[in-house]
């Protein structure tokens, strides 16, 4: 599985989203489904499937899918 | 002059000419006499639209300004009010609506009337607060407005609240815990503040820093959020103490919290209450914590608990004080009169050590926490059964397991989906060919939980 799978792997697990509805501009706080209690969820995910730790201001930042990728890249995942 | 008009407002009456800041939000702040002036103005208002004397309102709540103002409003005019969240659904307000056949319902200020019959109620009686958050039309607490001042006066005996003090209210009003904190900072003639802005947005962090915000109050899940953002790396001097409550916080994060309060000079409060006692039964010592990070420590000031044996190691744990609540309501017939009971039976299992500490190990009503949420696991099952449909769930802790037999199985589901109760996530429904029934008759609840959450 590529990066691009296991990030939107790990944004269907957490959000409890069909994996169509994770696209880029899919963004925190506008669907019922993406709330902080399914934030913390995505963030415990991401950690866990790409073995990082993020920082707080890494984990407040991640308002997008898009962003999560910039985020992401910081910590050497990299987005083809 | 009507004679409302002379009484003092509960909680600000001794504020009420302090020009120092009561509430605030994103855009402004309201002092003490404003805040008497703008509920001194909506009373007058109210008292023109033709209710009784001890009106029964239904008020939804929300986190902001006008809510308090309408609060505090019908508390000062001696009505009687259930508060609801406003994240209720609208059927369950209209379940609210025909069990307790309310003169009047309030959102966002306006007041609705539906109609001016005489309603007997209890002299005693003020506020009713759900049994089952958002998740149902369950019964109701009824409470006392000497429920109220006595539990908060008892929690400003053991939280350092100052009158200087800054907090965000971070949980709803409509839920005891949220209440309460409203009510010990009005109550200390301190600030309490509302944000639109979550733990997960930096403008949340930047009003906790600048403000600052000298105090914070979370159930178990806005703690395991803030341990996710490494809350306790955060330079926060401003911040000296927090407290929990609201069901129970894994000893892991109990410590780890602990541990922070501890290197950073904080206080670090694990409380225990229930709705049924208005808010707080009993907190730990703040220097307890790292050696008892189960425990929910001993009694509040003027309140008294003890274990009544029910096996060699725990037993149901009971309390008294004088913010029992009066009793349960669930018609408006029962608003009439109201039988409080000396000591409340918390449905909680426990045991307590050589130094007088209780430690919870168990439950035995049939309710359950989901994000940080009291659910009533009877509630949610009155809510999606129906004449032809018969519904039973069984659950722990963020995790409802829905049953009905095979055949309604896509009716409930649908009914689910049309009136969502819980979020997706901490739910799940089953199939059943039969009921599992015990010898009497009865739905065999355990059969149930082995089935999906595992031995009990």
């Amino acid at each position: 599985m590529d990066n691009q799978q296991k990030l939107q792997q790990a944004f269907t697990v957490a959000l409890g989203v069909q994996p169509d509805a994770v696209t880029d501009s899919l963004q925190y706080n506008t669907i019922p489904e993406w709330d902080s209690t399914a934030h913390m969820i995505l963030i415990a995910e991401l950690e866990n499937v790409f073995d990082v730790m993020l920082d707080t201001d890494d984990i407040i930042d991640m308002s997008s899918v898009k962003q999560a990728k910039v985020i992401l890249q910081k910590y050497d995942i990299n987005f083809a | 002059m009507n004679k409302h008009q002379q009484t003092a407002i509960p909680f600000i009456g001794a504020h009420q000419h302090s020009a120092k800041t009561a509430l605030f939000d994103d855009e402004q702040s309201v002092s003490y006499r404003t805040l008497t002036e703008m509920i001194n103005q909506r009373r007058q208002t109210w008292l023109s639209m033709q209710l009784p004397p001890r009106a029964v309102v239904v008020l939804t709540i929300d986190n902001s300004i006008a809510g308090v103002v309408d609060y505090l409003s019908a508390l000062s005019l001696d009505w009687v009010v259930l508060l609801l969240n406003p994240a209720c659904d609208d059927l369950i307000l209209q379940r609210y609506c025909d069990a307790l056949r309310p003169h009047a319902v309030i959102r966002d200020g306006a007041l609705t009337l539906r109609h001016s019959d005489e309603i007997a109620v209890d002299c005693n009686l003020s506020i009713l607060l759900s049994t089952s958050g958002s998740t149902g039309a369950g019964k109701c607490v009824a409470l006392s407005q000497r429920n109220l001042l006595a539990n908060a006066e008892s929690i400003l005996a053991f939280l350092p609240i100052e009158s200087d003090d800054i907090t965000l209210a971070t949980m709803p009003l409509s839920y005891s815990y949220g209440l309460s904190v409203l009510h010990t900072h009005l109550l200390r003639g301190a600030s309490i503040g509302f944000t639109r802005y979550t733990v997960f947005d930096k403008a949340f962090w930047e009003k906790v820093k600048t403000l600052p915000v000298h105090s914070l109050a979370g159930v178990p899940s806005f703690y395991e959020m803030l341990l996710r953002l490494r809350f306790t790396r955060m330079e926060l001097p401003a911040l000296r103490y927090f407290t929990q409550a609201g069901g129970r916080l894994a000893s892991t994060d109990v410590t780890t919290l602990g541990e922070y309060a501890h290197t950073n000079h904080k206080q670090f409060f694990v409380m225990y209450g229930q709705t049924e006692a208005t808010a707080r039964i009993a907190f730990l010592e703040p220097q307890k914590v790292l050696k008892k990070p189960d425990s929910i420590g001993q009694a509040i000031p003027g309140g008294r608990l003890e274990i009544r044996m029910q096996n060699s190691d725990a037993g149901e744990l009971y309390y008294k004080g004088q913010n029992v609540m009066l009793g349960y309501v669930e018609c408006a017939e029962q608003l009439a009169e109201l039988n409080p009971e000396d000591w409340l039976a918390t449905g909680d299992l426990a045991w307590q050590d050589e130094e007088g500490d209780f430690f919870i190990v168990g439950r035995i009503k049939r309710i359950i926490k989901v994000a940080g949420e009291r659910v009533n696991l009877d509630a949610l099952e009155q809510f999606y059964s129906d004449d032809a449909m018969q519904v039973r769930c069984v659950g722990e802790d963020n995790k409802v397991v829905f049953f009905a037999l095979q055949k309604h199985l896509g009716a409930l589901q649908e009914k689910m989906a049309t009136h969502p109760l819980l979020p997706a996530r901490n739910q799940m429904v089953s199939g059943l060919g039969e009921w599992p029934l015990l010898s009497n008759g009865k739905p065999d609840y355990q059969q149930l939980a082995n089935r999906v959450l595992g031995p009990q």
